[in-house]
């Protein structure tokens, strides 16, 4: 029960704790920071793929249509055909701006944070040590770049690093996510539509919905898990093992 | 020019409608529907305003339930630049953002256990009483957190601990809607009724 209300109790923490970080909204009923290791992980995850579940507020889908276009994408390669999505032929300028896309958000949020780990001026600002410390940070970043606004708040982020940093980081994630999402509206628009044929794959089959959300946890899976085993991950392991961390102040 | 116009126009409109109007509506409405809880859900007693339904306080004496532990923390009044602990500062919302594996969590729940455990002997004390909060002012505990310190108050007023079980019984708000939430005693209300009790 640290950091959580009486009235609302454990399960409508959690159950807000995932909805308020399924969308970019932010609002918490509970301190995400006082969670345990593996709670705590799970808005962290949310926002890192994207915020995809319901989709960011004004924002929307196009977090989740990166990861179409990329499922389409490699479901070409395995056919070796040129993918096509609601009729659009999806090609290289297009793949490639989604992967920019998805690879601006990890490069913030995993930059960011090493940068913080390393630096006294990132350490010197967490509330917890051991790897808690670091999930502070993690999610710092992670929320900064992902618009999302929840905190592990026991990090001082209104301090001059995290203040210039979380500002980059925002920028980041806000706008070198964007322009690569209008480039490819941009480049779709212009193309005619090819009519349907044996060759196409349809989006209305579980065989889709299976593509997407494999490429949607490979593709976290593979950029974050690494971040993520070192905060969360380890520090669920060390709670059960009994090991304390102490900042010394 | 032809930009500027509606610009200008758009930014007076909207400042208007959304600084102004919204604002003034939404306040009357809420004035006029829900007076109680737009002013504060302030409770009164003997016709002074003692506080809020919605914001716990700091109660020590042995007389009162007490709420949960508070994380608050108030500027140090010697120096500027430090904080010391103020449980349930209005003022000064926050939680304790200790981790799991934060010693200095554990240490302090240690402590605040072996507290309660001196109280009431050979209960096992509920969870609410030993962490805290989000906002650091719940102004709840929970059932079994009431109950806890049933024989504490009983004691400390003379009263016999059956009718003190049987206040805080009556006092607890359930689920909303019998779904949302948990069940709940409100610190305040509960201790406003123990006063009014007469042994």
């Amino acid at each position: 029960m640290e950091g959580k209300e009486v009235r609302f109790g454990i399960a409508n923490s959690a159950l807000f704790t995932t909805v308020t970080t399924d969308a970019s909204c932010g609002a918490v009923n509970n301190m995400h920071d006082s969670l345990l290791p593996i709670a705590g992980m799970v808005p962290m995850v949310n926002i890192m793929l994207g915020e995809i579940i319901f989709g960011g507020v004004g924002s929307g889908l196009y977090g989740m249509l990166l990861f179409v276009i990329i499922a389409m994408f490699v479901a070409g390669l395995m056919v070796g055909r040129t993918p096509e999505y609601l009729g659009k032929k999806l090609e290289a300028k297009e793949v490639k701006m989604a992967m920019l896309a998805i690879l601006i958000l990890p490069l913030s949020i995993l930059g960011f944070t090493a940068l913080a780990v390393v630096l006294p001026a990132g350490t010197g600002a967490m509330a917890n040590a051991g790897p808690h410390g670091f999930s502070e940070a993690l999610y710092a970043y992670t929320s900064a770049t992902g618009n999302n606004g929840s905190a592990f708040a026991g990090i001082s982020a209104n301090v001059p690093f995290y203040n210039t940093t979380l500002g980059i980081a925002m920028f980041i994630g806000r706008f070198l996510m964007i322009v690569p999402m209008l480039a490819v509206a941009g480049s779709l628009v212009q193309k005619k539509i090819v009519p349907v044929s044996a060759g196409t794959f349809p989006t209305d089959s579980p065989l889709f919905v299976g593509q997407v959300v494999g490429v949607i946890a490979i593709t976290g899976g593979l950029i974050y898990f690494p971040a993520v085993s070192l905060g969360p991950i380890v520090e669920h392991f060390s709670m059960h093992a009994g090991t304390l961390f102490d900042t010394g102040s | 020019m032809k930009h500027i116009r509606p610009a200008i126009v758009m930014i007076v409109a909207m400042t208007v409608i959304t600084g102004l109007i919204y604002p003034m509506l939404m306040t009357g409405i809420a004035q006029a529907v829900f007076p109680y809880q737009a002013n504060g859900s302030l409770v009164e007693k003997d016709g002074k305003v003692i506080g809020s339904a919605l914001i716990g306080q700091s109660f020590t004496s042995d007389k009162y339930f007490h709420g949960r532990p508070s994380a608050t923390t108030d500027t140090d009044p010697n120096d500027a630049t430090k904080t010391v602990p103020a449980p349930y500062n209005a003022a000064n919302s926050s939680g304790s953002n200790l981790g799991p594996t934060s010693k200095a969590l554990v240490d302090r729940v240690k402590d605040d256990a072996a507290k309660l455990a001196a109280e009431n002997p050979g209960t096992p004390i509920p969870a609410d009483l030993v962490t805290t909060s989000a906002s650091g002012l719940d102004p709840d505990i929970t059932p079994a957190g009431a109950l806890f310190q049933v024989p504490r108050v009983a004691k400390a007023r003379g009263l016999p601990a059956d009718k003190v079980r049987q206040l805080v019984e009556d006092h607890v708000t359930g689920r909303l809607l019998g779904i949302i939430g948990e069940p709940h005693v409100n610190v305040l209300q509960l201790n406003l009724a123990l006063d009014e009790m007469k042994g």
